[in-house]
């Protein structure tokens, strides 16, 4: 895998350059906006990790040039800049994904894994979350190594939860992602349908917050 | 403390009430005198009628027909061998004086004030009782201290008015002093202050700008610092980690362990100290909408499920009032991690932390209960200080959470209290909220 480092800070760079050598990738570094425009016009990557403060101009103003010349190579915004407003900015211009300084290097290898296989297409079916996988043309679920074909509503159940992983979700919640409108629901159905999907693939598939809902852990590692 | 208003007042009625009565006792003393002598003039007037007229029994009984009782004049007239022609009360014996002119007598206790005339013909005598001279002086007197002492109490009220009214723009000026310290607008306004104290103001002013100033310099070196910090911290993370790789079956691969460990402390502060300098900024535009507090309690435990479950903590909701309140998302959602994040740290693995959400008639209470040690009383008010940790060696944290969480509420417009259960050890964390409307 061959990766493009725009990162002005020579501490950075060179570690990261050797952490991700270390992990087997092959790393371009280049440390202003102009350099790494020209970069990736001539050559092709996976990915670019991309700082935000560059000397020349914004990691924001790279990634518009990029846009703008239709390259599709993905993009990761590595930034000390945490506020929602230039989180959302990146996002919009076309960035794949975020992730503020300081990080972890596992933390950065996982997110460049999730945005390339993203990006690789095979995928488009599938979706992922935690340990679970889900697929949408099949309705086939996969958690630790257990794989069941599931009936619709026990997918969508699954689905819903998945969709919003790392978030609780009531049971009034889950209900509405369920059952259409005027459908009659039963006071128990939810919780009919979490027993099935629990008896299949364990206990621990959906996690139950007393008082709150359920949830399927997010987790990126 | 000594009140300007008071003293100006106290002063002022002082003085009038002085004069007033300085003046009063003035007026009366020469009314009094001028009384005297108007009735002094009169017994003259009196005995010169009587005394150059030839016929003096017929003038004298007109005069003595027309006089007035309550008067209580008398009038003795006599021939020039000092026999009496005529007395207009016998009963009151007054001696017969030989020249004209003014006396006093005595006469059966009771004081007589005399005019002798003594002509060629006759001497008339006219008497007039003490008493009733007085009587009437005195209510000359008071007819001209009256209004004086009248208008001293109309005074009083006239000064308190006069005084309140020139002391009005220094209140107003407190009023502003006391808005502008927690709102926006720095300077004092310095229209309708008197000149005497709008240097005050000016110097006031100056200071307001510099602290302000100051306040923000602060807040900017917080944050650019924080910032400043994130980089070499970043670069020594992926140091550490490179070196750990290559340490990797090594015996000196555990140093690295420690050395992780406190790395990653620091990346926790700066972050908090981060958070801080967002929670603090004034100038942040943050987005307050209606929120539903159940779904933010909700998104602030899926924040730290994973922490509750790796302690065996069993964490939930026991109640969830249907209820909006007016805040920013995320500003909530960290309020209430926050809290969250604390009720789980500090308390003991399996154990217990409940989130509650009630509403009363126009607040929205959100308790969140835990399991722990509690915090001594006295202590209690202290951990919302920077940087304050009750139990240092306890656990790491970065002793910001509580001063985010201040922050935030006051932001929120949202009151926080900590205090210790009373059904059992354990703290009680509770936010008051002011409901939105729906």
């Amino acid at each position: 895998m061959r990766i493009l480092l725009v990162e002005d800070d020579p501490m950075i760079g060179a570690s990261l350059r050797t952490g991700l050598l270390a992990n087997g990738m092959a790393v371009d570094w280049i440390l202003n906006g102009a350099d790494a425009i020209e970069a990736l016009a001539t050559s092709v990557y996976s990915i670019v990790l991309l700082d935000l403060g560059l000397p020349d101009m914004t990691g924001l103003d790279v990634l518009k040039a990029v846009r703008n010349s239709r390259g599709r190579t993905p993009v990761l915004i590595v930034t000390a800049r945490d506020d929602i407003h230039s989180r959302v900015t990146g996002l919009d211009l076309g960035a794949d994904d975020y992730i503020v300084k300081p990080f972890d290097l596992n933390e950065l290898l996982a997110r460049i894994r999730a945005v390339t296989r993203r990006q690789s297409g095979h995928s488009t079916s599938k979706i992922e979350c935690g340990e679970v996988i889900l697929d949408m043309a099949s309705h086939e679920v996969g958690f630790r190594g257990a794989t069941h074909v599931l009936p619709a509503r026990e997918f969508s159940l699954l689905l819903g939860l998945a969709e919003r992983a790392g978030t609780i979700l009531s049971r009034t919640q889950l209900e509405e992602k369920i059952y259409g409108w005027g459908e009659e629901v039963e006071s128990n159905a939810v919780d009919v349908l979490i027993f099935y999907v629990r008896k299949k693939f364990g206990p621990d598939i959906i996690r139950n917050i007393r008082g709150a809902g359920w949830m399927i852990p997010k987790d990126l590692a | 403390m000594k009140s300007l208003r008071w003293q100006l007042a106290a002063w002022f009625v002082g003085l009038i009430t002085i004069i007033g009565i300085l003046g009063g006792i003035g007026t009366g003393l020469v009314s009094l005198n001028e009384e005297n002598g108007l009735l002094d003039d009169q017994l003259r007037q009196i005995a010169l009628s009587v005394g150059d007229t030839p016929s003096a029994a017929g003038e004298s009984s007109r005069i003595i027909a027309g006089a007035n009782p309550d008067d209580r004049i008398v009038i003795h007239i006599l021939d020039n061998q000092l026999s009496t022609i005529r007395n207009s009360d016998p009963g009151i014996q007054i001696p017969v004086e030989d020249d004209t002119g003014f006396t006093d007598h005595v006469s059966d206790d009771v004081q007589w004030r005399t005019f002798t005339l003594v002509t060629e013909y006759r001497v008339v005598q006219v008497s007039q009782e003490t008493d009733v001279r007085t009587e009437a002086a005195f209510s000359s007197m008071l007819n001209t201290i009256l209004p004086i002492a009248l208008l001293i109490p109309l005074s009083w009220i006239f000064v308190g008015w006069v005084v309140s009214r020139l002391l009005r723009p220094l209140q107003s000026l407190a009023v502003s002093l006391r808005e502008s310290q927690t709102g926006s607008s720095v300077k004092l306004n310095s229209k309708g202050i008197p000149s005497e104290v709008a240097p005050l103001v000016d110097a006031m002013n100056d200071l307001l700008v510099r602290q302000h100033g100051l306040l923000e310099f602060r807040q900017r070196f917080i944050s650019d610092a924080a910032h400043q910090l994130r980089t070499p911290l970043t670069a020594l993370t992926l140091q550490m980690e490179n070196l750990k790789q290559a340490l990797r079956g090594k015996s000196t691969a555990t140093l690295v362990q420690h050395m992780e460990k406190g790395l990653a402390r620091m990346s926790g502060l700066l972050g908090q100290l981060l958070k801080l300098a967002r929670a603090e900024d004034p100038h942040l535009q943050t987005q307050a909408a209606s929120v539903e507090l159940a779904d933010v309690c909700r998104a602030s435990i899926a924040d730290v499920y994973e922490m509750a479950v790796a302690k065996k903590i069993d964490l939930g909701i026991t109640a969830d009032a249907k209820v909006l309140v007016r805040g920013d998302q995320l500003d909530l959602a960290m309020l209430f991690g926050n809290l969250l994040d604390n009720a789980i740290r500090y308390t003991p693995a399996c154990g217990k932390v409940d989130l509650e959400i009630l509403a009363t008639g126009n607040e929205a209470i959100v308790n969140i209960k835990d399991t722990g040690p509690g915090i001594p009383d006295d202590a209690l008010d202290l951990v919302f200080n920077r940087f304050y940790r009750h139990n240092p060696s306890a656990t790491e944290g970065s002793g910001l959470g509580l001063s985010i969480v201040a922050a935030l509420a006051a932001r929120c417009g949202a009151d926080v209290k900590l205090e210790n259960r009373k059904d059992r050890s354990g703290l009680l964390a509770q936010v008051t909220f002011r409901r939105a409307a729906t």
